[in-house]
């Protein structure tokens, strides 16, 4: 599958939650791949993931996350197709500091652990997820949200400024 | 009215090496639920990564694991050569493959011995630790280290390889070639292990997709997925990879170990085909390392880098923002998708089968950091300038002996 057809498609199932979208090109040796980079509006969050998902052989593989500053931008990283057509698919979502969105695990199984993840590092909420335990950080750093830049109780355990 | 225990598995077990608990609920010797707690050796990697320069990142990335130590640094370094458009010379994307695929028969091998070690079969354990060591030998003679090789650069390869390497190189597929149908009679044609594996630890397809299971443990399933398949990158559309997976999957230990088996005589053939088809030439696009520090300070953008690690799809997001430091990056290793599968697989399973279903992902957690050393009864531990010195003294032999 070429990327332009699946951006093409991509648009016709969203319409106007697409805010902006490109298709980028990474060269190898005889080849190179493409991948679609697309922000959309947060309400166009689970209509992008059932479309991900609905080609055979779709595959997530993880939810990644920007601190912009004034907020939040969440990155699903999708792969779909496969056998030498893979084409990568990522939606980008922004979402406020302290903020929530909706889960995806009721199209997505496997996105447990992503959303917990990212509740833990950015201090997000995921509507509907079930499993909301913390999964990587200790308890004694649960007030840290270590990728937020500039987070106080990051910076107060982890550059000298105070005890644990 | 049936009464179930809960058993903790871990986080520091003997049955498990890593340190990860699995909580299992039992109903007499049947699982009929699972469970599993990670971030026992949550270092922040990225943390640090997103306050120092991608050299330096490099580097840490190559820390990220022990046994994956070239696919992490691999995929970090596709990602910024994509968002800066550093090209790469063919050479260097072939010296690459071939440290990544000598990787990939070093991390099978050493699975192999521990999934032999769960099944409490220690006789195959130790016989298949000492064939690792043909293809530690051989990465260490070319970089010098046998786990952090420090190989890569951004734009190329930090090492050419010699033909005197590449012959080590060929004289190491030979030697594993011989050892791949004997792996298959120790492993699958004892009726002892197969006994442990077949029929254990089931994963479908349908939940191996839903879960987004990767690597060994998804193509066991029957799932068709390989980044060097899918999205071939660096050298591999020049070697026509495909998807290793069983003629008819069954989805269970059995069909992992022989995905892992079959994958170590597919690395062999890679390496194989990398030696033959490359040529001379450049094996980097960037001389200095202090201008490449002021080029990437310019760069602005995001990229999303694929690699398939011996245990799956290894991911690196990473976004530059006109800075010294990335502004966002993001690591996901294959264990972190495979651990969903953990539960799929052991419940309706006996206790005892635990470890080996466990152990049948290939988990990766962390790695130790000090070595014991036994020597004619006497025990000590090494300091690491001790290490140091013998891991420099090992690799000049090598060198000179070849």
């Amino acid at each position: 599958m070429k990327a332009k057809a699946l951006e093409k498609q991509m648009k016709k199932a969203l319409g106007e939650s697409v805010l902006e979208s490109r298709i980028q090109v990474r060269r190898a040796q005889g080849g190179s791949h493409e991948s679609i980079w697309a922000r959309i509006r947060v309400d166009a969050l689970l209509p992008a993931a059932e479309f991900a998902m609905s080609f055979e052989n779709s595959h997530f593989s993880v939810i990644s996350g920007t601190d912009l500053g004034e907020g939040i931008e969440l990155l699903y990283h999708f792969c779909i197709g496969h056998g030498g057509e893979e084409v990568a698919c990522t939606f980008c979502i922004p979402v406020e500091k302290g903020g929530s969105v909706p889960t995806i695990t009721g199209i997505v199984p496997g996105a447990v652990l992503s959303e917990r993840e990212k509740m833990e590092f950015f201090g997000i909420g995921f509507d509907g997820l079930r499993d909301k335990r913390r999964a990587f950080l200790t308890g004694d750093l649960s007030k840290c949200r270590p990728w937020i830049r500039g987070d106080p109780e990051t910076e107060r355990v982890f550059q000298g400024g105070g005890k644990r | 009215m049936s009464r179930t225990i809960n058993v903790p598995i871990g986080p520091v077990h003997p049955a498990l090496k890593e340190p990860t608990k699995l909580t299992v609920e039992l109903e007499g010797e049947r699982v009929v639920a699972a469970d599993y707690s990670v971030g026992f050796v949550h270092r922040g990697v990225e943390w640090a990564g997103m306050r120092q320069n991608p050299v330096k990142t490099v580097y840490l990335a190559e820390r990220t694991c022990g046994i994956c130590a070239f696919c992490h640094p691999f995929c970090f370094v596709q990602a910024i050569e994509e968002i800066g458009g550093i090209e790469v010379p063919e050479r260097a994307d072939y010296i690459r493959v071939i440290t990544a695929e000598l990787e990939r028969i070093h991390s099978h091998v050493l699975w192999a011995g521990v999934a032999a070690h769960e099944i409490g079969f220690d006789t195959l354990l130790h016989y298949t630790w000492k064939v690792r060591e043909k293809v530690l030998d051989t990465i260490e003679m070319i970089s010098g280290n046998r786990i952090t090789y420090g190989m890569l650069q951004f734009g190329g390869v930090r090492r050419d390889l010699s033909q005197k390497q590449l012959d080590a190189v060929l004289e190491s597929t030979k030697y594993y070639r011989g050892l791949v149908e004997k792996l298959n009679e120790m492993f699958l044609g004892d009726p002892t292990v197969r006994m442990r594996a077949e029929g254990i630890g089931i994963l479908s397809r349908k939940r191996a997709m839903e879960l987004m299971a990767v690597g060994p443990t998804a193509r066991a399933s029957g799932v068709n997925k390989d980044v060097r398949q899918d999205w071939a990158y660096s050298a591999y559309p020049l070697l026509g990879v495909r998807a290793l997976m069983p003629k008819s999957p069954r989805g269970d230990v059995a069909d992992r170990i022989a995905v892992r088996i079959g994958e170590v005589a597919q690395s062999c053939d890679i390496l194989e085909q990398c030696v033959s088809q490359m040529k001379k030439g450049p094996i980097t696009s960037r001389q200095s390392v202090t201008k490449l520090l002021f080029e990437m300070a310019g760069f602005e953008g995001e990229a999303f880098g694929r690699v398939e690690a011996p245990r799956g799809e290894v991911v690196h997001y990473v976004r530059m923002a006109r800075q010294e430091a990335p502004l966002s990056w993001k690591i996901r290793a294959p264990t972190y998708n495979n651990l969903a599968s953990w539960p799929e697989m052991l419940v309706g399973e006996e206790l005892a089968d635990v470890p080996m279903i466990a152990a049948s992902i290939d988990p990766c957690m962390s790695c130790t950091d000090r070595i014991a050393i036994v020597r004619n009864g006497k025990s000590g531990v090494s300091t690491g300038e001790e290490l140091q010195r013998l891991s420099v003294e090992k690799t000049r032999r090598f060198r000179n002996d070849s």
